[in-house]
């Protein structure tokens, strides 16, 4: 263990040979490592076995692929172990696989269990998960995943859910298929935020509806209509105000600079 | 002003419904939501006049007697708007200009969350080689920040721009090329890097500059009062050196700048050269500044 956490502070072997030879350590260690029932065994083994996927990540996009995907594999099998500090390692070591090239389509085929994984007991392992459902999510899977967090928000508890709601946040942002997605959930998730809502998040709605002329009356109506429950929470008010002062008029459909033009004029002469 | 978009007859909402809706929910609202919601207020009041100013009128002198003293000297202020000129009412109250920064206030929030109190400076004289031999814990950070890290440059590829601002306007103390020669090159993806870089360093007493492939520089600093060292660490990451290695620094009126000893001409494959500079601030009242405006060097 305590090699391969030397071999960590030293680059790739440029020989060829060497790079080989600590490929097949490599995955000697990785292919056979198995969760077995002596406790001391499994640490044991353990700690050799993730300082050598620590050593792969060291290596970066440098290691040998076929490696990469067989350590996904194996952290894969882990997070379907009942044991919380394996699940622990096992997540907090794939999110940090997940940086590498090519690692992506064999951790996401871990999606599920690792959404699971957000129900766990534990909050560290929640966490955890959450790190790396961030890190695993693209294009392809992201409308699956900002869905399944927007159910997992409403009862996620307040060490988790400011995290959970600015991760959120920006992969709606960054996946939104279109604008009006975007404002749909953003609203959706800080109706049932509560009064955890960070105030980034809803300085960044009105940064974004702001700057596309195409959303604004969109948001306006979404936000007037959000405004018709008894009991909004603050932030909804805050967002709703905002918007409603700023792009309101459009909703009148009057010409708002006639409108305006009158309007001061009344407001001034009183 | 304000371009009139198509709204369909039923999604219309006339004036009054709009601020009575708001209105209902003003009683049970935080301080920062009734500040926000004045304001929108005052926005309507000019926009329809009529009885939504009136109503308005009315909210403001209520809230010009409130405990809270910033809401009250708010609305205050607000009620004595009108008596404003037009036209300066129109740059009070006209509509808000888009936002001119491409920075989103999420990614910072997320990136400051992650990095926490964590070590900012990644750079240290022997960069990257320390980490792995730290004790226990830190190995387990370790991955997470990479994880984070590579996160945030896939990111930059793929990200949707939804503030329609393009994302550049990197404050880049970057090597730029020299005399012709590009050599190291800031392209556009590896701006937001740079950014990061810098703001990382921003307050650390070390931290790295700029990286790429073939090059990493990092930078030490150690102020007492108004005299420091500044040791600028250059980084060969390439199998070749770095001949005809030069290293240009300019003061700036605030801040003098002497070379302690000669640049090396060379950096060896896998060596890194410090040079080091000694700083005085020598204008009182300024934030000094020091960039290292070019780094000319030919790598052979």
């Amino acid at each position: 263990m305590r090699l391969l956490r030397l071999l960590q502070s030293f680059p790739v072997p440029a020989d060829t040979t060497h790079r080989s030879r600590l490929n097949e350590v490599l995955t000697k260690i990785i292919t056979h490592t198995e969760v077995t029932k002596s406790v001391n065994k499994n640490n044991a083994d353990h700690s050799i076995l993730f300082e050598a996927v620590n050593l792969i990540i060291k290596h970066g996009n440098d290691s040998d692929p076929q490696l990469r995907g067989q350590a996904v594999q194996l952290l894969g099998r882990f997070l379907r172990v009942k044991e919380p500090n394996i699940k622990y390692l096992g997540l907090g070591t794939m999110a940090a696989l997940a940086a590498l090239d090519g690692t992506g389509p064999a951790i996401r085929k871990n999606q599920q269990v690792v959404l699971d994984c957000l129900k766990e007991t534990d909050v560290s392992i929640r966490l955890r998960a959450l790190d790396l459902i961030f890190a695993m999510c693209d294009t392809s899977n992201a409308m699956p995943i900002v869905e399944a967090l927007l159910v997992h928000v409403v009862t996620a508890d307040y060490r988790i859910k400011q995290e959970m709601m600015l991760k959120l946040a920006i992969l709606a942002e960054r996946h939104a298929p279109s604008l009006n997605w975007y404002v749909d959930t953003i609203l959706q998730m800080v109706s049932v935020g509560g009064d955890d809502v960070d105030d980034a998040i809803w300085h960044r709605v009105v940064q974004i509806v702001t700057n596309n002329e195409s959303l604004q009356v969109y948001a306006a109506r979404k936000l007037y209509d959000a405004l018709a429950q008894s009991r909004p929470p603050p932030v909804v008010v805050k967002i709703g105000a905002y918007i409603l002062g700023e792009f309101g008029v459009m909703l009148t459909g009057d010409d708002g600079t006639c409108a305006a033009a009158v309007g001061l004029a009344v407001w001034v002469r009183r | 002003m304000w371009v009139p978009l198509a709204v369909s007859a039923e999604e219309r909402v006339r004036p009054e419904e709009q601020f009575n809706r708001l209105q209902t929910h003003f009683a049970r609202c935080d301080n920062t939501a009734k500040g926000i919601l004045l304001t929108a207020y005052c926005k309507m009041a000019v926009c329809y006049g009529g009885a939504i100013a009136t109503g308005v009128d009315r909210v403001l002198a209520t809230m010009a007697t409130v405990f809270d003293a910033e809401l009250q000297q708010r609305a205050v202020e607000y009620h004595h708007l009108p008596r404003l000129s037009p036209a300066t009412l129109e740059i009070v109250l006209g509509d808000m200009p888009p936002y001119a920064t491409a920075e989103n206030v999420l990614e910072r929030l997320d990136q400051a969350r992650r990095l926490g109190n964590k070590n900012q400076a990644q750079f240290l004289p022997d960069a990257g080689k320390e980490k792995g031999e730290a004790g226990d814990g830190s190995n387990q950070d370790d991955a997470e920040e990479g994880a984070g890290g590579a996160t945030e440059t896939k990111a930059a590829e793929t990200e949707l721009n939804l503030t329609g601002i393009p994302t550049s306007a990197a404050p880049a103390p970057a090597p730029a090329s020299s005399a012709g020669r590009t050599l190291v090159k800031v392209t556009d993806e590896m701006k937001p890097k740079v950014v990061a870089w810098f703001q990382a360093f921003g307050g650390a007493s070390k931290g790295v500059l700029y990286e790429d492939a073939a090059l990493q520089i990092g930078c030490q600093i150690a102020i007492t009062e108004a005299e420091g060292v500044v040791n600028v660490f250059f980084g060969n990451k390439t199998a070749t050196p770095f001949k005809a290695f030069r290293v240009r620094v300019q003061a700036t009126p605030q801040l003098a700048v002497t070379q302690v000893d000669a640049t090396p001409s060379e950096v060896p494959p896998g060596a890194q050269v410090k040079v080091a500079f000694n700083v005085a601030c020598v204008m009182v009242r300024h934030v000094a500044g020091i960039s290292v405006c070019g780094c000319g060097m030919r790598v052979r």
